[in-house]
């Protein structure tokens, strides 16, 4: 497959830090598929970078790390990366892992030409066991959060279509929502569920459902 | 105008986030920052725009679970 993957990774507060380290899982799954694999780390991770990396080798998937809210996802040092208004050049299928970025710039990107958004309507939540927090892969809460999030851009690099996508993370999140339910409330991570919930309601494929990279 | 939230809703949520236990950071984004079980309380305590979306987290999750559709989601294919 040729495939072409640019994902920002900011590293400025704890949180991109653990979304970056994080995103390890689809990095590995690109390799795998033989994508072309365009890493926009930390200073990168800004819009100058983005947006002429869009121009010139019109990916096939773009995957946006950072915060963000209903107009705009922000890059390193949340400066902004893409903002309601701004020009796109054709992209496939753009997931964000960013918060509420679905409610307004996702439902304008995808009126603009790209083909599929994946992204949150509502704030996307993060916990993290604060006894572990330098260690981020060991980071057992965390973990909770990132892997299914993750399944979406691993899915897609699979073949999986925006819609399958989204419904393959869903599953991850029904799985371990099922799982701390049979546990119940002695697991010490009982109180992560209406958390994962949250995410999980709010997680939403915009534009075509059939897009596939 | 946002919608009064009765007293009744912030003691079940604060008593639920008082149970849960104290090693966590929460990140809504990072317009908060990484919030501690405290902060948290202390938020929905004094109603805030965040202690708002607490609330909301935790009622959406019981509702959910009450009326039977979060098993329904999950048990589904």
């Amino acid at each position: 497959m040729n495939i072409t993957l640019i994902i920002t990774l900011p590293e400025h507060d704890l949180i991109t830090k653990y979304i970056t380290v994080w995103s390890n899982q689809i990095l590995n799954s690109a390799k795998k598929v033989g994508a072309k694999i365009i890493e926009l780390k930390r200073e990168k991770a800004i819009k100058k970078e983005l947006l002429g990396r869009i121009k010139k080798l019109q990916p096939e998937l773009v995957v946006l790390n950072g915060h963000g809210n209903e107009i705009c996802i922000a890059g390193h040092n949340d400066t902004p990366l893409l903002r309601v208004g701004e020009k796109v050049f054709p992209i496939k299928i753009i997931y964000a892992r960013a918060c509420k970025a679905a409610q307004i710039l996702g439902e304008e990107l995808v009126k603009n030409g790209v083909e599929a958004f994946i992204g949150y309507k509502e704030d996307f939540v993060l916990r993290i066991d604060k006894y572990k927090v330098q260690r981020i892969l060991d980071n057992e809460v965390a973990e909770l959060y990132m892997t299914p999030s993750n399944q979406v851009s691993m899915a897609l690099l699979k073949g999986s279509t925006a819609h399958e996508a989204n419904e393959r993370s869903k599953e991850h999140y029904k799985k371990t929502i099922q799982n701390l339910i049979l546990a119940g409330p002695k697991s010490e991570f009982y109180q992560e569920l209406p958390f994962l919930y949250w995410n999980m309601s709010h997680q939403v494929c915009l534009g075509n459902p059939d897009a596939r990279l | 105008m946002p919608e009064e939230i009765s007293q009744e809703i912030i003691d079940v949520v604060v008593a639920r986030l008082e149970e849960s236990a104290d090693g966590r950071f929460t990140a809504f984004g990072n317009e908060w920052g990484e919030l501690s079980k405290q902060d948290l309380i202390s938020e929905v305590r004094n109603r805030t725009d965040l202690g708002r979306k607490i609330i909301d987290v935790e009622l959406a999750y019981i509702k959910a679970l009450v009326s039977g559709d979060l098993l329904r989601e999950v048990s589904s294919p």
